[in-house]
């Protein structure tokens, strides 16, 4: 019992294990093939994002009017999925992007500047010559104007080195002391225009290094490398997810095997149970028919080889007494009796083991007949007077209500009784039997009810149930004092019950018993 | 299936190295754009958010909400040089106005914060201005029925800091003032403005001011240094934190004096002027943009002129003028 227990547990134990296992390479496989996409399209939407701001900043550098507004979006776009892309080996990446847009904003405060100087500058310029050519005092100043205007312009289209820088700043500072020669007035316009000057050298060099940044931008390589490296994870993470997906099917092959095992151990089991309980059934069947062909053929037997010398016995006997009396041989009398007796005696205990194991074979068959039972217990009384004579007994019969008719078997009812009243004959001296006869009503079934009470020796209430057990008889030695086979009481049972009848019985030691037959008006 | 893959993974190269066509590039025709009505799509939170805009619950002692300084009916601003926090407390810096804040391209002066999201937590728990925590906050309004039944319709989970700023926020973003004489001159009525006005528009072009106050909000979408031309702090004197600007968020020597360019949207209605409110008038503000922005002399016709101008730049929120 534990051990079935505990097997039961291992095989749930072991299912269990199997499914987790599966679920686990299962799932597994799928999230692993999801984790890798995502990164993939964000890095590129991110790029994507970033060629665009720098584009459209070297756009607006060219002139193009190019609405803050749109490269705001588009850096608050690239900033958006930048935040969700926080991994680690992202770092060069999210750097290289944050950078390029740090460098396009600057462009864009910077070249606002710029933008601004380089309008003021012409006409800055053209405002001092105008003032100078007035006064015309300054000719040479005017050719520094010019100078510088040239310059200016040259540094600011034309591509810079350092020895432009250094020659404009030394033509600034000759004009700024040429500058303390003038008027006041005039020295105001020109002290504004050098500030535009200034900011416009110095701003164009701030967008120079700043445009050189924003192109020599790692965004694309990183991204790349990026790209590169998912793609690689990703053809390995395919082929991890495929060979998962291999163990999840061999795990779940494994699963499917243990649980045919299982059932396969368990059906082979039953089968083997059945087989075998199917054979015992045919041995035990083979058994019983040996048995029974046995017990049929020592009945038949019995019938012939024991009935027929019996019936010769008692026959040539009772033909030996009469010779005797004819003969005046009557000292032989006593002796051929004893014969006879004895032979009677040797036939009823015959019919009767016959009958009892005809009962018990199942042999005996009930030939029911309508009968008027009255009549029935007439002929009884008829025939059982003799037997309460021998013990000096007085019969009485009292009848409650007349028991009209019956579908019963008329010889089996007779038998038992004469029985019965045989019985209380034997065991009663001097005394009364009584046969009460009764027709009674009990959940819609009628009965007929006989007791027969006598004033006898009675039955030890321990050994009321006994009595009806074959060759039984209360007491070793009634045997031999009143005689008898004990087969009478059981048989006289066995009739009632084949008839789905009762027979009871209850008793006081030394005062009496009574027996009761209780029998259906039909069956 | 592995061919099939590798030809997936083949198809996806494709797809990225073509990913660079010419993109194309929204150009404009005036430097000021028109700005649209606001996106309603969740009425439910934004009614929410409009509560807490107003509810001064968010404060350490419940007496300042975030319409204490940013009244919608006072332009989005208190009109105070510097706000007052709870106890009366000076704040730091002129406060900005709320209207159009979402198409700030950062938030703050100095662009602390990214977006509104990130800005909305700020003054509830700048001990100056809103003086509390998130803690109490949550708690106080944890303790209200009708916000547990409001947070509930609009959020699985609950009342929490994020979604307490989430309604705020989505409050926020329509407050959009659309509608503006000169918006209608942009989308065509050519008489919703004056000649002097149209004039003052052409001088703010032709001076530069466009350069920086351009797009939908007429600025908001750039930082600059105040006082390219001139040294304003040094004029001014003085010098506070406050006036570091962008350098205190990055640290970096060339952010020092770098602001967020405001917003000329309804800036008739935001006065005093520039960060540190120093300037009551209009005519005193584009005066100093004059010198120490664009480093010219200031005429006085222009001023008038330009002032004229920047006064039909006042929109309608709620189909009411502001």
């Amino acid at each position: 019992m534990i051990n079935s227990t505990v097997k039961s547990f291992l095989n749930v134990c072991v299912v269990l294990i199997l499914i987790i296992v599966a679920a686990k390479l299962f799932l597994s496989s799928w999230v692993n093939y999801q984790i890798h996409k995502s990164p993939i399209e964000k890095v590129r939407a991110v790029q994507q994002e970033a060629a665009n701001v720098i584009q459209n900043t070297l756009l607006m550098e060219s002139g193009e009017h190019i609405h803050y507004d749109y490269l705001a979006t588009s850096e608050k776009r690239t900033k958006i999925i930048l935040d969700e892309l926080d991994s680690p080996e992202l770092m060069q990446f999210i750097t290289a992007v944050e950078e390029t847009l740090d460098v396009s904003s600057k462009i864009k405060s910077t070249f606002a500047v710029f933008q601004n100087s380089l309008f003021f500058f012409p006409k800055g310029i053209a405002l001092i010559r105008n003032e100078l050519v007035i006064n015309k005092q300054m000719h040479d100043l005017i050719s520094k104007v010019d100078d510088l205007e040239r310059a200016v312009m040259q540094f600011t289209i034309a591509t810079v080195n350092k020895k432009n820088t250094t020659e404009l700043y030394a033509q600034i500072r000759q004009l700024k002391t040429d500058l303390l020669l003038l008027p006041e007035m005039h020295s105001k316009a020109i002290t504004q225009l050098l500030k535009h000057t200034e900011v416009l050298i110095s701003y164009s060099m701030q967008l120079q290094s700043l445009n050189t940044r924003l192109l020599s931008n790692k965004i694309n390589t990183h991204a790349q490398t990026l790209i590169d490296s998912y793609h690689q994870n990703e053809e390995h993470e395919i082929q991890n997810a495929i060979q998962m997906k291999n163990y999840f099917y061999i795990s779940l092959l494994a699963l499917f095997l243990y649980l045919l095992g299982l059932w396969w151990k368990k059906h082979n089991s039953m089968v083997i149970k059945l087989q075998n309980s199917a054979e015992e059934l045919e041995e035990a069947r083979d058994v019983a028919e040996s048995a029974n062909k046995a017990k049929s053929e020592f009945l038949s037997n019995m019938s012939h080889e024991l009935r027929t010398p019996m019936n010769a016995v008692i026959g040539y006997s009772e033909f030996l007494v009469d010779v005797a009396k004819m003969r005046g041989q009557e000292d032989m009398i006593p002796d051929l009796k004893k014969i006879r007796f004895a032979g009677g005696h040797l036939l009823n205990l015959i019919n009767d083991v016959l009958d009892l194991s005809k009962i018990e074979a199942d042999k005996i068959e009930l030939s029911l007949e309508s009968t008027s039972i009255d009549a029935l217990l007439t002929d009884i009384k008829t025939t059982s007077a003799p037997l309460f004579e021998k013990n000096d007994n007085r019969f009485e019969h009292v009848a409650v209500n007349q028991l009209g008719e019956g579908f019963v078997d008329k010889t089996k009812v007779n038998q038992i009784l004469l029985n019965l009243l045989s019985n209380a004959a034997k065991f009663t001296q001097e005394g009364t039997i009584t046969l009460t006869s009764e027709r009674i009503t009990e959940s819609e079934t009628d009965y007929f009810v006989f007791k027969i009470t006598d004033t006898g020796i009675g039955i030890e209430p321990e050994k009321l149930e006994d009595i009806f057990e074959p060759f039984t008889q209360a007491d070793l030695s009634i045997t031999r004092k009143f005689g008898g086979t004990g087969l009478g009481l059981s048989i006289s049972r066995k009739y009632c019950e084949l008839m789905n009848g009762e027979l009871s019985a209850e008793s006081k030691e030394g005062e009496g018993s009574t027996f009761t037959v209780k029998i259906p008006d039909k069956i | 299936m592995k061919q099939f893959i590798k030809l997936f993974i083949i198809l996806l190269n494709f797809s990225y190295f073509s990913c660079f066509p010419l993109i194309a590039s929204e150009t404009l025709n005036e430097p000021i754009v028109p700005i649209p009505e606001p996106d309603i799509t969740n009425p439910e939170l934004i009614e929410l958010g409009r509560q807490l805009f107003h509810e001064p619950k968010l404060s350490g002692d419940g007496t300042i909400s975030c319409a204490s300084c940013h009244s919608l009916t006072t332009g989005g601003v208190d009109q105070l040089v510097v706000s007052k926090g709870i106890d009366n407390q000076p704040g730091g810096i002129n406060a900005p106005t709320v209207f159009n804040s979402s198409l700030n391209i950062k938030q703050f002066w100095d662009g602390r914060a990214f977006d509104l999201m990130e800005q909305a937590g700020g003054p509830i728990q700048n001990p100056i201005e809103m003086g509390s925590n998130w803690q109490q906050v949550l708690k106080v309004l944890g303790n209200d029925p009708a916000y547990q039944k409001q947070f509930a319709k609009s959020f699985s989970d609950g009342i929490t800091s994020n979604n307490i700023k989430a309604a705020i926020v989505a409050f926020e973003e329509t407050l959009l003032t659309p509608g503006s004489r000169f918006d209608q001159y942009l989308l065509g009525s050519k008489d919703a403005i004056s000649g002097e006005e149209l004039a003052g528009y052409q001088l703010f072009k032709q001076y530069g001011c466009t350069s920086c106050h351009q797009g939908m909000a007429v600025g908001g979408n750039l930082f600059q240094k105040f006082g390219i031309m001139n040294d304003y702090f040094a004029d001014r004197g003085n010098i506070g934190e406050a006036d570091f600007g962008l350098f205190n968020v990055t640290k970096n020597e060339v952010d020092k004096y770098v602001f967020k360019v405001p917003t000329l949207r309804n800036i008739e209605l935001t006065q005093p002027y520039l960060h540190d409110g120093s300037s009551s008038t209009l005519d005193d503000v584009v005066e100093k943009m004059m010198v120490y922005q664009l480093g010219i002399t200031p005429v006085e016709k222009d001023i008038e002129l330009i002032v004229m101008f920047l006064k039909t730049l006042t929109g309608t929120y709620q189909g009411k003028p502001l």
